[in-house]
């Protein structure tokens, strides 16, 4: 990383001031101009928020089947729903209290939950359930009752409506949000043009486009096209979104290199985004949430092996991130929090699996809980046959909390309506 | 918006483009529009055959698309396991299994004949999409095929349905099929014929819509989204019209009216009451005057401009569409002839949708859509639009929303990808095979290798960036630019192939080049 080019491109603020030497380029007239250059400009490049607050989101993918994760192990019940799939070994189980236990791979998270650090809410789902991948992801990212459809989702709602009427010094200079997935997630979509960046595959792959294999310098020229603005208002936000994605790609790339985590993430997907994010948190960008995804909990067949073994890999992630973020002094200054489309239905089926359900845990982890352990009851199993779990917790109580007293932000502006909140956050 | 209704009337804004104003950056700017590209060879022919008959080559008659074989094979087994289970031979399994199954099944698992059978066709759902999704590509990509194609993809942006949630790719064929060979009619007809698609029956639960519980869902899009947009009704015109539309259902992958399920009472519908059925729903709503703007206003913001016109443009607009019987082939005419179209502050307005991208690229290159589909289709989605399967009923909102930084990444990555010749003996045997047959069946290059940018190479700097802005950018090329990559092809080493393909890739990816 030490060719000409890298050292002749800025890839902070300060740097591109001290580059452009006035500061203020032709670029910051625009509209669009890159958010870094103006804001820094305008505001006289502030230090960052020390003391603000980061959401780190993670997605588990397919519907996680609640009841093999936080295992009611005290209840007959739930052995009798699960003759070949429940967990009857309770030595290997981590108990959290007298009538559930985490899943025999959590135990890294049952140590943070006895720390205060790690909290599981109980039942948590929405009226009406829908049982469709596609409709009930989409009721979770908007935040929509169960028959009504938003455009955008809550994260972009949020971000929307925070930055309305801002004061100066609340600009985001670097991306307002960051996802580690392919496409930008429905939780992003906003009505204003929001500064996103994603750190999946094509981000890296395009950073490499600029390393020539004889190793020579290399002088790009699209740096030198993105800044021809076409004609006209589309013209022009096209180049700024260009020339940010290029400032920040090369930024970012630099982080990841540079970045030396304090603890040992696994290699699975999920491990390696939230290393990324860790090192993006450390770097102290001014980014407040991030999103992460972790696919595979779709187990309609031959569950129990794969779905242990997603657990291991979204407890040991979890886990590392949390020590990493210790090690760095930043664990009270992140909240992690995850979230699926669905639980599973309480019975197995005939294929060793489990089909789409309703409520379901959802975990939430930070230096900052005010209440650790288990918040809510054991899911209610004295169901008819065939019957499904009840919500208890409606997960926009959980989205109000953490806006409120997370986001600091009024959650009935971003969720339209009021919701009861809960006591992780204080 | 310089447009002043005072000045330029919306009766001359709209009428056809004066001869003399008909040259070859005419030709260019609406070759970018109704189709994917303008390569030099089809402006000169474009502008020699004159608008109109450029107008009725695109519009004039239906060019058949033949979707692939292996959807016929999908829907034979699909049609079995209906059988099946009609005959009581297996139940219905709970939802959808896919790989997880098969894993297991791998894994020495007893499965079950219902699921067995449930999990190949679902299987053979999702990879048989993709090779439908891959072969309407290549058939979209053949420019004499583009225009039809892409007001078709205006028309399934409007009369949304989403593969997420219908899954079943025959249905999604017939829908898109449907629209396809629509062009021609009127859009009441349309409509009429929209509420009778499987697709869409099943999209907007027109099948869960019974007498005493109607569902709403395709009454309220049907006005707000299809047909008059928000405002121009009351929810109890919704109510209403949800009544009158129950009782239609898919029976054999056809829509069908299951007069059993049908509510026969009075309804009342923007004021005017009988015992409606659908057709009558659609009959009310065209006798609302936003019924005639409201799909001009969307055929504007996805072929002309991002900003609306003033009023009185859009209400000339419509006027002369409902006297044409609301044709659509007919608005897509009166547009593209107009003389408002070829203003100077329309051309190279409007950023490309990915699939627009993608084509327009194959089509710069004279490449072939890669046979290789899941990737064509992982790059689509990376780009923000999986085909067939926009986000939500509203569709693509396009415009400025296609572009963030992901998405450029992504575009970016695509042209990276068409530069960068793969070595073929690294690809998996199953690849391997895929490029076999594409070749065998006459499919020429997928990728931009040395030897062809090689013709290129051999001309001089300034030749070479001439070719390059003026062949494939919509816009004109600014002299910085040009200067840009005289800079660059004099101050940079390396094989001069290398610098070319260097320069192209920039130019590919630069802001320019995504517009339109």
């Amino acid at each position: 990383m030490s060719n000409n080019y890298t050292q002749r491109l800025p890839t902070t603020r300060r740097e591109f001031l001290r580059m452009t030497g006035t500061g203020l380029g032709l670029l910051a007239f625009s509209a669009y101009a890159p958010r870094f250059l103006t804001d820094a400009a305008a505001a006289n490049v502030p230090a960052p928020q020390k003391d603000k607050r980061i959401l780190v989101l993670v997605q588990l993918a397919g519907g996680n089947d609640g009841l093999n994760t936080v295992v009611p192990y005290a209840n007959d019940l739930y052995y009798n729903l699960r003759p070949r799939l429940g967990i009857k070994d309770v030595t290997t189980l981590h108990k959290l209290n007298d009538s559930v236990a985490l899943a025999p791979p959590c135990g890294a998270l049952a140590n943070l939950a006895k720390d205060g650090k790690f909290a599981v809410l109980q039942n948590v789902g929405y009226p009406n359930p829908n049982r469709s991948h596609f409709r009930s992801s989409e009721i979770w990212e908007t935040a929509s009752d169960a028959d009504a459809f938003l455009g955008d989702g809550w994260i972009g709602r949020y971000l929307d409506n925070c930055c309305e009427g801002a004061p100066a010094d609340a600009h985001n200079h670097d991306p307002a949000a960051v996802h580690s997935t392919l496409t930008l997630p429905q939780t992003f979509f906003a009505k204003d043009s929001q500064n996103y960046f994603g750190i999946s595959g094509n981000f890296r792959s395009n950073a490499r486009q600029y390393q020539r294999k004889d190793g020579k310098a290399f002088k790009p020229l699209l740096d030198e096209f993105a800044e021809i603005a076409p004609p006209g208002d589309t013209g022009n936000f096209l180049s700024h979104t260009l020339m940010d994605a290029l400032v920040t790609e090369k930024r970012v790339q630099k982080i990841l290199d540079a970045y030396q985590p304090s603890a040992t993430y696994p290699n699975a997907a999920l491990g390696q985004s939230l290393k990324r994010v860790a090192s993006l948190i450390a770097s102290g960008l001014e980014t407040r949430v991030y999103f992460c995804s972790q696919t595979g909990y779709d187990t309609h067949a031959n569950q129990f092996n794969n779905h242990q073994r997603l657990l291991g890999d979204l407890s040991d992630s979890l886990a590392a991130f949390q020590k990493d973020l210790e090690a760095h002094g930043l664990d009270k200054q992140v909240l992690t929090m995850t979230f699926s489309e669905f639980g599973r239905r309480p019975y197995e089926n005939d294929a060793q699996g489990t089909d789409h359900g309703t409520a379901a845990p959802l975990f939430v982890m930070s230096g900052a809980l005010k209440q650790g352990g288990v918040i809510g009851e054991a899911p209610d199993l004295n169901i008819p046959a065939k019957g499904d779990l009840t919500y208890k917790i409606d997960f926009r109580q959980v989205y109000a909390t953490v806006l409120d007293k997370w986001m600091e932000t009024d959650p009935a502006a971003v969720l339209g309506q009021k919701f009861t909140e809960l006591p992780f956050l204080g | 918006m310089s447009l002043d209704p005072a000045k330029f009337t919306p009766m001359q804004a709209w009428s056809p483009l004066k001869a003399e104003d008909w040259n070859r950056d005419a030709a260019r700017h609406l070759l970018h529009r109704i189709g994917f590209s303008a390569t030099p060879d089809r402006v000169e022919q474009t502008f020699k055959q004159g608008l109109q008959k450029t107008l009725e080559d695109a519009y004039g008659y239906v060019r058949p698309f033949t979707p692939p074989e292996s959807l016929a094979v999908y829907t034979q087994k699909r049609n079995e396991l209906i059988d099946a289970q009609a005959m009581g031979a297996v139940t219905p399994a709970a939802g959808p299994q896919g790989k997880r199954v098969a894993q297991a099944a791998a894994a020495g698992a007893v499965i079950p004949p219902q699921r067995q059978l449930q999990m190949e066709l679902n299987q053979l759902q999702q990879q048989t999409f993709h090779e439908f999704v891959q072969s309407w590509l290549a058939f979209a990509a053949k420019p004499e095929n583009s225009p039809q194609e892409n007001l078709t993809m205006f028309l399934a942006n409007v009369l949304v349905i989403g593969q997420a949630k219908v899954k079943d790719p025959e249905r999604i064929h017939n829908h898109i099929n449907l629209l396809r060979t629509s062009l021609r009619q009127g859009y009441p007809s349309i409509i009429k014929s929209v509420t009778y698609s499987p697709a869409m029956i099943q999209y907007l639960d027109l099948n869960t819509s019974v007498a005493g519980v109607p569902n709403e869902n395709y009454a309220r899009e049907v006005m707000e989204l299809f047909t008059l947009g928000e405002g121009h009704y009351t929810e109890g015109d919704i109510k209403e019209a949800a009544r009158a539309l129950t009782g239609i259902v898919v029976n054999n992958e056809q829509g069908f009216f299951a007069r059993r399920r049908w509510d026969p009472s009075v309804k009342t519908i923007f004021g005017k009451s009988g015992n409606f059925g659908a057709d009558d729903v659609v009959d009310l709503i065209f006798m609302q005057p936003e019924a005639r703007t409201h799909l001009p206003k969307r055929f504007l913001a996805f072929f002309l401009s991002p900003d609306a016109l003033p009023a009185p443009y859009l209400t000339e607009l419509g006027s002369q569409w409902a006297r044409s019987n609301f044709r659509v082939d007919q608005l897509a005419r009166t547009v593209f002839s107009s003389q408002l179209f070829y203003r100077p502050e329309f051309r190279a307005a409007l950023v490309k949708t990915p699939i627009q991208y993608y084509l327009g690229l194959c089509q710069d290159l004279s490449l072939d859509v890669s046979p290789f589909e899941n990737q064509v289709y992982q790059n689509l989605r990376a780009m923000g639009q999986e085909p067939f399967n926009p986000p939500n009923v509203r569709g693509w909102l396009g415009g400025k929303n296609w572009i963030n930084s992901s998405t450029l990444a992504a575009r970016r990555q695509l042209v990276q990808q068409l530069f960068n010749p793969f070595n073929e003996r690294n690809l998996t045997a199953d690849l391997q095979m895929k490029l076999q047959a594409a070749r065998q069946a006459g499919h020429g290059a997928i990728n931009m290798d040395n030897t062809r940018l090689q013709s290129l190479a051999d001309k001089s700097d300034e030749e070479i960036a001439k070719q390059l802005l003026n062949y494939y950018l919509a816009g004109e090329a600014t002299d910085a630019y040009q200067r840009d990559i005289l800079d660059y092809m004099q101050n940079d080493q390396g094989p001069r192939v290398g610098l070319v393909r260097d320069v192209a890739v920039a130019l590919f990816q630069s802001p320019a080049y995504h517009l339109c």
